[in-house]
């Protein structure tokens, strides 16, 4: 188990040099070098030359290509040319933002999809599994940004003109916190933040959801028709304890594999979904880059989006390899 | 519609009216189809005679389109159709091969059949748009009187904050989201097929090389990849394209590459190796038609991603400046709170057009498995 952790770490390694050298490609495609952004008639073309034989930038290729690696690897990721700050202190700011609405997300795909898809399995070609199955289907057919604006016009915008609705059913329309957070104490600090994540990580997860409930079906389907779930039924357990004890915890294995899988759509949605809800995250911070041409702070972004995604499938396949005892790895 | 009586062959006054023939010999679904899409044309004609007599004096290329799209769509009901239907319906009773199988076992899946009429539906509709809408997508007119104003007869969708009409510039809407998922789909569709195969059948090092380049590409998320290669052009409609051809191939690859891996070990391929024949021959003749099955499965599915990818481009600001679904949600979206509908509407254009390419694809994917049992 241990070797083949270290193996599947040494196999990340390769992959996220590759990630780094497709990041530099597709930057060095892009039209202009960092010094068209002070080309003013009051700055001399000499100046520009300087500029350029300071930062490097008339090196041969791979020499640039090496810096520029060392630098990323150990952390600098250089200078944002549109915030003015350092791109490290900029996402450091954004990265747990991101990772706080995805993680919430995250948890709500599984905890609705493994639900739903257990509801759909134990009531087979019933009509409340035929519903459910055309409502995931239909749900997972929706843009996630298109579902972020309706969710905000059905629970923040729509409740305002209706007396009678509930005052706590009234979500925030965007943001992280309300204007009078800092004032607040720590509960209510804490309530405030889980009050402005409902509508974007309902919108952010649903449709996975629904993807997630779908493969759980078909797991616990497959799982239902063993041996085992008989000899467990004869021995007149309850069928509540047949499902939830024993048929679940087989059913879940190829679930787990899905975390892995699902992390590059968490992320694009995220950034759709950062959007619509003004959410200070990676997402806002790389649209807001690239409308800037701000190169620097689009491939620091970038590249740390690629790290997370093979993070969390490496942390995905090691889950798995614990958990599962039948795979053997050489 | 009895304009055209001597394209029917028969003698029987039945005829006249498309599809009747065939419910009366008891092929009820595709009496009843041919029926609808006859219906689809007279009614196109009865409403929008002004604006097909004016395809001749305006000529618009859309405009010739549609007016081909409605005679192939006359043709089919009232000449060919009743012969091609009754043509296919005898061999399909008969034949046995793979296609077929799949296309009887494609039939059975009713939720996939119903996705299947959607989808016709909904391309006629984009096809035939300059007849069904007597509005112009981009016409303003009297801001003060037309705009925001709420569905009504008139405007089934409602306006938006110009005082256009919504039904109009979501059908104008997804001829370009259609265009550009169709396009983008077979490129990215083609090239992961053939990378995959190219991939699977050789093995060792190409093999290796290729499917690192894939797994780098697969761990970017595809909106960021997106947007970030989008970003060093300037942004048309060739690039958004190219740029979603070019960057949604992996996962294709991935699974042609899986399906390759098996076939390459088959006898049919050694055969073919031990007759001498090329690699280029055995790829192209004997390995991908042998995984057309999964690849049409990923092409459907992929269309309605590719189709929620550009909304999600467009709603960013990286998308076409043409008016694409997710452009009038972008654009109805400030204006939420006074004219809900526009941004609604327009995705549900979407939803719908999604729903039944997954309705579809689910259905291929069952019928062109052999391993489900039957």
């Amino acid at each position: 188990m241990i070797r083949y952790a270290a193996r599947r770490l040494l196999q990340a390694v390769p992959l996220i040099l590759g990630i780094l050298t497709l990041i530099f490609l597709l930057m060095h495609l892009a039209p202009g070098d960092p010094t068209a952004m002070l080309i003013r008639p009051d700055v001399s073309p000499e100046v520009l030359e300087q500029l350029r034989e300071n930062w490097g930038l008339n090196d041969p290729i791979h020499v640039q290509y090496l810096k520029w690696l060392t630098n990323f690897l150990s952390g600098d990721f250089g200078y944002s040319y549109s915030q003015h700050r350092e791109i490290e202190t900029i996402l450091a700011d954004r990265i747990p933002n991101t990772l706080i609405l995805s993680g919430t997300s995250l948890i709500l795909i599984f905890a609705i999809g493994i639900a739903v898809g257990i509801v759909q399995a134990v009531r087979q070609y019933s009509l409340l599994d035929n519903t459910l199955t055309f409502g995931t289907l239909f749900i997972y057919s929706m843009p996630s940004f298109w579902l972020a604006i309706m969710l905000i016009l059905a629970f923040a915008y729509g409740p305002q003109l209706i007396s009678w609705w509930p005052g706590w059913l009234k979500f925030p329309i965007s943001g992280m916190t309300s204007v009078s957070y800092d004032m607040m104490g720590f509960w209510s600090k804490l309530g405030d933040r889980l009050y402005h994540l409902v509508l974007p990580s309902i919108a952010l997860g649903v449709s996975s959801a629904a993807a997630v409930a779908r493969y759980m079906r078909s797991s616990m389907l497959e799982v239902i028709r063993q041996d085992y779930i008989r000899t467990a039924r004869a021995k007149g357990l309850s069928e509540r304890t047949v499902i939830l004890k024993h048929a679940l915890k087989n059913a879940l294995l190829p679930i787990i594999t899905l975390v892995g899988l699902y992390l590059p759509f968490l992320f694009s949605g995220a950034v759709l979904v950062e959007s619509v809800f003004a959410w200070p995250g990676m997402g806002t911070t790389i649209v807001g880059a690239i409308l800037q041409r701000d190169y620097p702070l689009v491939m620091a972004t970038s590249f740390l989006f690629a790290v997370m995604v093979v993070i969390g499938n490496l942390f995905a396949d090691l889950l798995y390899a614990a958990i599962d005892p039948r795979i053997r790895y050489e | 519609m009895s304009e055209r009586p001597e394209r029917s062959r028969s003698h029987s006054p039945a005829t006249l009216i498309p599809g009747l023939t065939l419910i009366l010999s008891g092929r009820r679904r595709s009496g009843f189809s041919m029926m609808a899409l006859g219906l689809s044309a007279v009614v196109v004609i009865a409403f929008g005679l002004e604006r097909v007599v004016g395809t001749f004096s305006v000529g618009r290329v859309d405009q010739w389109v549609a007016m081909l799209t409605l005679v192939i769509i006359i043709a089919i009901a009232w000449g060919i159709g009743p012969w091609f239907t009754r043509n296919i319906e005898l061999e399909a009773d008969w034949g046995s091969s793979q296609w077929k199988i799949a296309w009887r076992e494609f039939q059975k899946n009713r939720l996939a059949v119903i996705g299947m009429y959607l989808l016709v539906i909904i391309c006629l509709a984009t096809l035939l748009t300059p007849f069904l809408t007597p509005y112009d997508p981009a016409h303003i007119g009297d801001i003060a009187a037309t705009r925001n104003l709420p569905p009504s007869l008139a405007h089934p969708m409602g306006t938006d904050k110009f005082g256009r009409d919504v039904l109009t510039r979501v059908l104008y809407g997804s001829r370009v989201s259609l265009t550009i998922g169709f396009i983008a789909v077979s490129i990215s569709i083609s090239l992961g097929t053939f990378v995959g195969a190219v991939a699977g059948y050789f093995g060792g090092a190409v093999d290796n090389v290729l499917m690192r380049i894939v797994d780098m590409l697969i761990s970017f998320p595809r909106l960021v990849l997106l947007i970030t290669v989008i970003a060093l052009f300037d942004i048309s409609l060739t690039i958004v394209i190219l740029v979603l051809g070019f960057t949604l191939w992996p996962s294709t690859a991935r699974i042609v590459r899986g399906e390759v891996l098996s076939l390459r070990e088959r006898e049919f391929i050694e055969a073919a190796r031990a007759l001498g024949l090329g690699a280029p021959r055995i790829i192209f003749r004997h390995i991908v038609p042998n995984v057309m099955g999964p690849v049409i499965v990923a092409a459907t599915l992929g269309l309605g991603n590719i189709i929620l990818i550009e909304a999600g481009l467009s709603f960013l600001g990286f998308g076409v400046q043409a008016p694409t679904w997710g452009v009038i949600i972008k654009d109805g979206y400030p204006n939420l709170t006074a004219a809900p509908w526009v941004t609604t509407f327009a995705g549900f254009a979407i939803v719908f057009t999604v729903v039944s390419l997954n309705l579809v694809g689910d259905g291929l994917r069952d019928a062109l498995d052999p391993r489900l049992n039957r």
